[in-house]
């Protein structure tokens, strides 16, 4: 019972951070409903059993890819809007009839579909994930690490200014 | 609202619409990028609401999300390594400005 | 050794024109020496081939090989032949053992002329080479023994009077009457082309031999059979030179005299009756052909005739005579009795080879084609060409017993068996002959004599080239007819129609023509209607004139706008454009702003979605 209304405002608090992380004008708030949304995904994740998960995606996501953005928009945007733009009424109204679409298509799916059920109960430990990474799911996860290094890479390759030695 | 899969696949949904809302309506290119945050956000949470509900096997859909939140790291780098090139050209990350590329 | 005979005589004409084509510039001399020996060689073999089969004897020869067998089944119901198949080889039989005696014996008599008429022209090498040339493909068509091998030598033989007709190219004149005869020629050939396709198709063989009008009648409708022999005829039209095709034969006067006396006179235009009478049976299968054929070749003599009596050019009077009685030898054919047309066709090629010499004896001389001028600069007094010129006209006029007269009684006699309407077509025709004949004659002979050209002095070897082959036509003139006449019997209403229409005929000419000069100023000084009718040649060139530039221009230029507008401009352009607008309407699309790029694949990706649950309801 009280799990089920942490539930609900755990949800809650996700899907308000995610709108205000894509309505607020200063860009700055936008990052930091970001972090709050990313946290109440965080702990959803928890009530799905997977810790590990939770803790990786605060560390990773939060601590590292949310600061990356905050730190793209100091480098790039002016904290104080020098002048007050229009809101651009067509785009947004054309955005927000696709969004409302897909998400009463995708309801709409959900509502209908029958989906295979499974026992709850398993082996969610982190012990389980390192053995199924390095035996089942060794080739995605050197793929991965690959893609990673190509890709620290190439961000370095862009970012540099030029004239500078490589 | 109890637990069960249809909730979680409804908060995800609603993570996802939201999450291309922002992609389309947004003017602000780092905003574009929070909220294609978003939506892989939701893609995750739909992959550990199967795992839990549906997958006999527990630890496949938490390796996935794994993959997911590692190659969501990368993109992020490369994007803003972008957008930081973007604004050292045009001094605005306004993705209005960004339209050289037209036919 | 009749095959080798026949070899001999065909490939003769070859041999001296390619022999002529490889001599060195130094030794081109020589080349009328190889022409006129090799002609003689073919004109001896004929006369020896003449000699062995007189009679009938021992023919027919025949040598034939196939060389393509087109199918294996009969495309038509009820042919005789199974298989058909394209031959190539000789026939010798007695219809063309006279024709090819008169026409290597004429090769030969005009190659010796030729020595004196070209003796001073610089191409002589090349003059005696295409004659040559012209005599290898003449044989060639004489001697064929199916109708597709004769049309390649048809050709042949057009090509070659192209090249003569033209011999003299600078002159623009010569080169439009050339491009004139060739032109014309290839127009009716079309016709002879199809006809030759039908029978191939319909009856399965062109040999000569297999058309027999038995067969014929047996396999193809006579709708068939009278298209058949109209198309094959309108090929005759066009060599014989019958109206509206004759248009080319005066102007074809351009080339040199000798040219005209072989070709245009006595052998290529001969071609034509010639396979009249060698293929009669493909003809007579239809009494329509016939009577299209009899009525084509009246109106040619008649023009002809007409328009002989109104010209100044000697040779044009020749040319004109000429296309005159190509069409009374053509009526003889459509009258039914080929044999009568053939036969003129022989006794014609003699005398009036021997006219057209004899005028290039007076060219030659004076320098001049106008009868009055001749005879104004001494023509009479060229005793020996008067007197073969005489000969000639009279044999023409048919006086007997010149041969001219046996072959014309013939003719007349067929006709009047036909059709009294033809026959007294024919016998106009008969007298306006009289009548020109006496005209140039008058003209030539009474002429007071204002300038007087004295000949220079010739050597002997230019006298023996002169007088020997006109000697000769003038002694075949004579005998011919009795040699090869097919039959006579004394008729003696024939005679008297003769007599009456030689008095009248040359009784009018003596009377208008006996003061020359009286008569040119009475010419020159008003024209009659009629006159200027015949001057303009009946305004058959006109009109040619006018299909050719007006209507067919006008066709053209129809066309030419209609391939520019529609078919260029609409088709091909239009498409090109529109492709290209939709291109540039497509490209609106892509105006560098990323998120109307999601937008449109968000779309997309919607409609999928919303079409998989319209199609799917319940569990996939």
């Amino acid at each position: 019972m009280i799990a089920d209304i942490f539930f609900m405002g755990v949800a809650l608090l996700t899907l308000l951070g995610a709108l205000l992380a894509v309505s607020l004008k200063n860009v700055f708030y936008n990052a930091l409903s970001l972090i709050l949304s990313l946290f109440g995904v965080a702990c959803l994740f928890i009530f799905l059993n997977s810790e590990f998960l939770a803790i990786i995606e605060i560390i990773l996501y939060i601590g590292a890819i949310a600061i990356a953005i905050i730190f793209a928009i100091m480098l790039s945007s002016p904290m104080i809007q020098k002048k007050e733009e229009k809101p651009d009424v067509k785009k947004i109204a054309r955005s927000f009839i696709l969004a409302a679409l897909f998400f009463w298509g995708l309801l709409q799916t959900l509502r209908r579909t029958v989906w295979p059920a499974a026992n709850p109960e398993g082996d969610y430990s982190l012990g389980a994930i390192g053995k199924s990474l390095l035996s089942n799911q060794i080739l995605p996860f050197e793929t991965v690490s690959l893609v990673l290094l190509v890709a620290i890479i190439g961000a370095l390759m862009l970012a540099e200014k030029k004239g500078t030695a490589r | 609202m109890s637990q069960s899969l249809q909730s979680y696949l409804v908060i995800s949904s609603a993570l996802f619409a939201i999450g291309v809302f922002g992609l389309l309506g947004r003017r602000n290119l780092v905003a574009v990028l929070i909220s294609l945050e978003l939506i892989l956000n939701s893609a995750s949470l739909n992959f550990l609401a199967f795992n839990k509900f549906s997958l006999p096997d527990k630890s496949l859909g938490q390796v996935f999300v794994i993959f997911i939140i590692a190659l969501a790291a990368a993109e992020v780098c490369v994007a803003l390594s972008l957008i930081l090139l973007l604004y050292r050209k045009k001094d605005s990350i306004n993705v209005e400005d960004a339209k050289e590329l037209r036919g | 050794m009749d095959l080798a005979l026949l070899w001999t005589i065909q490939l003769s004409g070859l041999a001296a024109f390619l022999l002529i084509q490889l001599l060195p510039r130094s030794a081109k001399k020589i080349a009328p020496a190889i022409g006129i020996a090799l002609s003689f060689l073919a004109a001896a073999a004929s006369a020896k081939l003449l000699l062995d089969h007189a009679n009938g004897f021992g023919l027919p020869v025949q040598f034939s090989h196939p060389w393509l067998a087109v199918s294996d089944r009969a495309v038509w119901p009820n042919i005789p032949v199974e298989r058909y198949a394209l031959f190539v080889g000789f026939l010798l039989d007695p219809l063309n053992l006279t024709m090819i005696t008169l026409v290597t014996s004429i090769s030969f008599f005009v190659q010796l002329f030729s020595f004196y008429y070209m003796n001073e022209d610089r191409s002589r090498a090349r003059y005696f080479g295409f004659l040559s040339f012209f005599s290898f493909s003449m044989t060639g068509l004489v001697l064929s023994n199916n109708l597709l091998q004769t049309f390649l030598f048809w050709e042949l033989v057009g090509l070659t009077s192209y090249l003569l007709i033209g011999f003299w190219y600078e002159k623009e004149s010569a080169a439009t009457a050339a491009r004139k005869a060739f032109v014309v020629n290839r127009l009716a050939d079309l016709g002879f082309y199809l006809g030759i396709i039908l029978v191939l198709i319909l009856f399965g063989s062109l040999n000569f031999t297999d058309l027999k009008s038995q067969a014929l009648a047996q396999v193809l409708p006579p709708a068939t059979l009278t298209l058949v022999g109209v198309l094959v005829f309108l090929g005759v039209m066009g060599k014989s030179a019958q109206f509206p095709f004759h248009v080319w034969l005066p102007d074809a006067m351009e080339g040199p005299t000798p040219v005209s006396a072989l070709i245009h006179s006595a052998t290529m235009v001969a071609a034509g009756v010639f396979l009249l009478h060698r293929a009669f049976d493909l003809f007579s299968a239809s009494a329509t052909t016939l009577l299209v054929i009899l009525s084509v070749g009246c109106l040619t003599a008649l023009t002809g005739a007409a328009l002989a009596t109104i010209q100044r050019d000697m040779k044009r009077i020749l040319a004109y005579s000429t296309v005159s009685q190509l069409g009374l030898m053509t009526m003889a054919v459509g009258a039914g009795s080929s044999t009568a047309g053939f036969f003129h066709l022989s006794t014609h090629a003699y005398f009036k080879s021997l006219l057209f010499l004899t005028s290039g004896v007076f060219i030659h001389r004076f320098h001049t084609n106008d009868i009055w001028e001749i005879g104004q600069k001494g023509g009479k007094n060229d005793r020996l060409a008067i007197g073969f010129l005489a000969f000639g006209l009279l044999s023409l006029s048919g006086l007997p017993p010149l041969a001219g007269f046996f072959s014309k009684d013939l003719i007349l006699e067929a006709i009047k068996e036909k059709n009294l309407f033809f026959y007294s077509g024919a016998l106009f025709v008969s007298f306006l002959t009289a009548y020109y004949s006496f005209r140039m004659f008058l003209v030539i002979a009474r002429g007071r004599i204002r300038r007087e050209e004295r000949p220079h002095a010739e050597s002997r070897a230019l006298k023996i080239s002169r007088n020997v082959p006109l000697l000769c036509l003038a002694t075949l003139s004579l005998v011919a007819a009795f040699l090869g006449m097919p039959s006579f019997h004394f008729n003696f209403e024939m005679l008297l129609t003769t007599a009456a229409i030689l008095v009248s005929g040359g009784g009018l000419a003596i009377l208008r023509f006996r003061d020359p000069e009286a008569a040119e100023q009475k010419l020159l000084a008003g024209k009659t209607f009629m006159q200027k009718i015949l001057e303009r040649k009946f305004f058959i060139d006109d009109a040619y004139e006018f299909l050719v530039k007006k209507v067919g221009l006008a066709i053209a230029h129809a066309l030419n706008r209609f391939d520019r507008t529609v078919i260029n401009g609409l088709m091909v352009n239009e498409t090109s454009f529109s492709v290209m607008r939709l291109g540039r309407l497509a490209a609106l699309l892509q105006n560098g702003a990323l998120q109307d790029y999601l937008a449109w694949a968000m779309t997309g990706g919607v409609l999928i979605l919303f079409a998989f649950l319209h199609f799917y309801r319940g569990t996939p």
